[in-house]
């Protein structure tokens, strides 16, 4: 029987334990893989295909990041038919072309507008000045806002296109990775139409309006105007007008009459200084429905802007305007103030009569 | 003392041994069997402990020569008799597309509810090998948190190993140890396979839930003062994505509203009740559905019902979501439009509606 001495025995225990003691590291010693960030997206403004696009970068790292420098996405690049054409350009990928507005309520992504973007390929890689900090509570999210950065496959309808999002150090160690996907298709846009038919109303408040007895010393003015109503959504408003059928008060019985005051001239005239016949036409009511205002203007009604209860425009055989709106209205009114002053040889009789059309029409 | 110098004196003790040791390595045989290996004569067991290790000596018997097959080892003396039995290859596979995780269940090989498992994990058939976290996901370092009990590791429904690479064949295997000096070396392997990042995306205009290609229109037709008028069709879209964290539908608006170049007029797109409303243009949610996962939702503030509706503007919004892995989902909403009695006419009322579709991975 071979018996080991007491120090032969433990010289066989000490090699067994060096062995082991240089052999644990080997065994246990690895390489280190990186995480993946909780989340990761990219979401493209337009999935059309062969289509320019802006976009949005999102990511929610696994673990809070401290030594942060660089971000480097790479857009799907399988093949030539589903590559995203990414231009080379840094401006178009940095500074007044990069945003934290408008990011859905998520944390603005730390001094990217601040990032220097480098281009090679389809990668893109944002780096910054100094190491920033991305927690892990947060979504951090920016835009790029130049379609002229990056253009979408030439083929439509395909899906699971991958790309990669990674967060490395200042000496390129990657820190976190998640890949994405998205699609394209041959078009992501719906037209939607619609047509709003045109409307028209007018009515007038009545058909008689009595002056009652003339007289050389005063203006005799209507008893009870009539006024016009009118609607429309006609979109450039509308205009009315009115025609008298003798320009001038006329008596059959005598043949007598009182003509219209003055002229045609977009001015009104005043029967303080002069007899005869005319016509005021008031704004009454500016309906506030609608886009239009109701106006007289120079050809459009001037003629019948009495300043007061003693002016009036001229009459006449063909239509004049006495008013217009610029825009839709849901029930403008005007009212008619017919009025007459008679000088001291006017003939005496009792059926001095004129007649008004009054009419309007929507400038569709 | 230097180590290397430690070792030269020990090796040359190791060559001080008598002659006769060799002796030991000579296997007696009959014509069927032979003794592969054996000791003989005296021997013992010593252990030594410290507070961060313990040692296990044994002297007297052959620690070499393990007799093994294609299915099973067999090695020799007391310390291989006292180990724990290997595990069998557990079950990996990848029940869910997963892209970033795999669903793994260990065998407990007959041994004891007190055994700790540790298990590794490679994708270069253990060039290089990592080992599951006690968290579930991969380290580098195995430590003694990373030995767990088979109930710990999830017990028969098992755990998902978590933070994989997407596109990716995984091989696993596992240990057992129950007490000191009793750990297996790893059983036979397993694999699965993570999938790729996915998403599938797709719209139709239609009445009805119909497949359609491009262009898409929709006409809502003429609008009748102070009446609701819907679109005719709805907008369907399709949605896919093995995204962890789901995804988004989103619509965004070229004029918000319905817009006449002729009358310089647009219908504002509002959030409202268009049955209060004078005008006014928008979208509801009309249905969400999906075959597994998600679920695939309306957007609540799309989530309307009668003639309320949610405004679709110059902003990109979300109109369906899903916060899990979603199959096939398929979701549908409509357009509503009013116009009032002073809304300009015009036969060119249009919005160019936009929708879009991203996936969290």
């Amino acid at each position: 029987m071979v018996r080991f001495s007491a120090v032969q025995k433990t010289s066989i225990l000490e090699i067994f334990s060096l062995l082991l003691v240089v052999a644990l590291p080997l065994l246990l010693a690895n390489r280190a893989e990186a995480a993946g960030f909780t989340q990761a997206y990219i979401r493209f403004d337009r999935l059309k295909s062969n289509t320019a696009t802006t976009g949005m970068i999102c990511a929610k790292p696994s673990s809070t990041l401290t030594t942060y420098r660089k971000l480097e996405v790479t857009f799907p690049d399988e093949n030539s038919a589903t590559d995203f054409v990414v231009n080379t350009t840094a401006a178009n990928w940095q500074t007044s072309n990069i945003s934290t507005s408008n990011i859905d309520g998520n944390t603005a992504w730390p001094d990217i507008t601040n990032a220097t973007a480098t281009i090679s390929g389809n990668i893109v890689t944002w780096t910054h000045t100094a190491d920033q900090t991305l927690n892990s509570a947060n979504i951090y999210c920016f835009r790029w806002t130049n379609t002229a950065a990056i253009t979408t496959p030439t083929t439509a309808g395909t899906t699971d296109l991958v790309g990669t999002v990674r967060a490395l150090t200042s000496a390129d160690s990657e820190l976190m990775n998640s890949k994405y996907a998205t699609a394209i298709i041959a078009n992501d846009q719906i037209v939607v139409t619609a047509t709003v038919p045109p409307t028209f109303s007018f009515s007038l408040s009545g058909n008689t309006d009595s002056l009652g007895t003339l007289s050389s010393s005063s203006i005799s003015s209507s008893a009870t105007p009539r006024t016009v109503t009118i609607s429309t959504n006609a979109a450039a408003g509308w205009v009315a007008w009115v025609k008298s059928a003798n320009a001038a008060l006329s008596s059959v019985s005598t043949g007598a009459s009182i003509p219209t005051a003055g002229s045609i001239n977009d001015t009104p005239e005043d029967l303080d200084s002069v007899t005869g016949y005319i016509l005021d036409v008031d704004i009454t009511t500016d309906s506030g429905t609608g886009t239009g205002t109701v106006q007289q203007n120079p050809g459009y009604g001037d003629e019948y802007a009495g300043a007061d209860a003693t002016q009036g425009g001229s009459l006449s055989t063909t239509f004049q305007p006495i008013a217009e709106a610029t825009g839709t209205t849901g029930g403008d009114i005007l009212t008619l103030h017919e009025r007459a002053k008679i000088s001291a040889v006017q003939a005496a009789a009792t059926d001095y009569t004129d007649t008004l059309t009054v009419v309007a029409a929507g400038r569709f | 003392m230097s180590i290397f110098r430690r070792c030269r004196e020990l090796l040359q003790k190791v060559l001080a041994l008598p002659l006769g040791v060799s002796l030991l390595f000579a296997f007696p045989a009959s014509t069927n069997f032979q003794l592969k290996d054996f000791g003989y004569g005296g021997g013992g067991v010593a252990n030594g402990t410290s507070s961060n290790y313990a040692i296990e000596g044994i002297a007297g018997e052959q620690n070499a020569t393990e007799l093994g097959g294609t299915t099973h080892d067999l090695g020799p003396g007391l310390q291989f008799t006292n180990q724990a039995n290997v595990p069998p290859a557990p079950t990996f596979t990848n029940p869910a597309n997963y892209y970033n995780k795999l669903q793994l269940t260990l065998a407990t090989g007959g041994n004891p509810s007190d055994t700790l498992f540790a298990i590794a994990i490679s994708t270069d058939n253990f060039t290089t090998t990592s080992y599951v976290q006690s968290d579930n996901t991969v380290g580098a370092t195995l430590g003694l948190e990373d030995y767990q009990t088979y109930s710990a590791w999830g017990g028969g429904s098992g755990f998902l190993i978590i933070g994989l690479t997407a596109s990716t064949t995984y091989k696993v295997k596992v240990k057992a140890w129950q007490g000191k000096f009793t750990e297996t070396g790893y059983g036979p392997e397993a694999s699965a396979a993570t999938v790729g990042a996915r998403l599938t995306f797709d719209i139709d205009v239609s009445a009805s839930d119909t497949d359609t290609g491009p262009p898409y229109t929709t006409d809502i037709g003429s609008l009748i003062a102070g009446t609701v008028t819907d679109s005719p069709e709805k907008i369907w879209v399709d949605f896919d994505t093995n995204g962890e964290s789901g995804g988004r539908v989103y619509v965004v608006a070229s004029n918000a509203g319905l817009q006449s170049s002729r009358a310089g007029y647009t219908i504002s797109s509002v959030t409202g009740n268009l049955t209060s409303l004078s005008e006014g243009f928008g979208a509801q949610g009309s249905s969400a559905t999906q075959s597994a996962g998600g679920p695939f939702a309306v957007a609540t503030a799309y989530n309307l019902a009668s003639n309320n509706v949610a405004v679709t503007d110059t902003t990109i919004r979300e109109i369906f979501t899903s916060s899990a892995p979603v199959t096939s989902a398929r979701g549908s909403f409509l357009l509503k439009a009013k116009s009032s009695a002073v809304t300009p006419a015009a036969s060119d009322y249009t919005e160019t509606l936009t929708v879009l579709a991203s996936a969290s991975f």
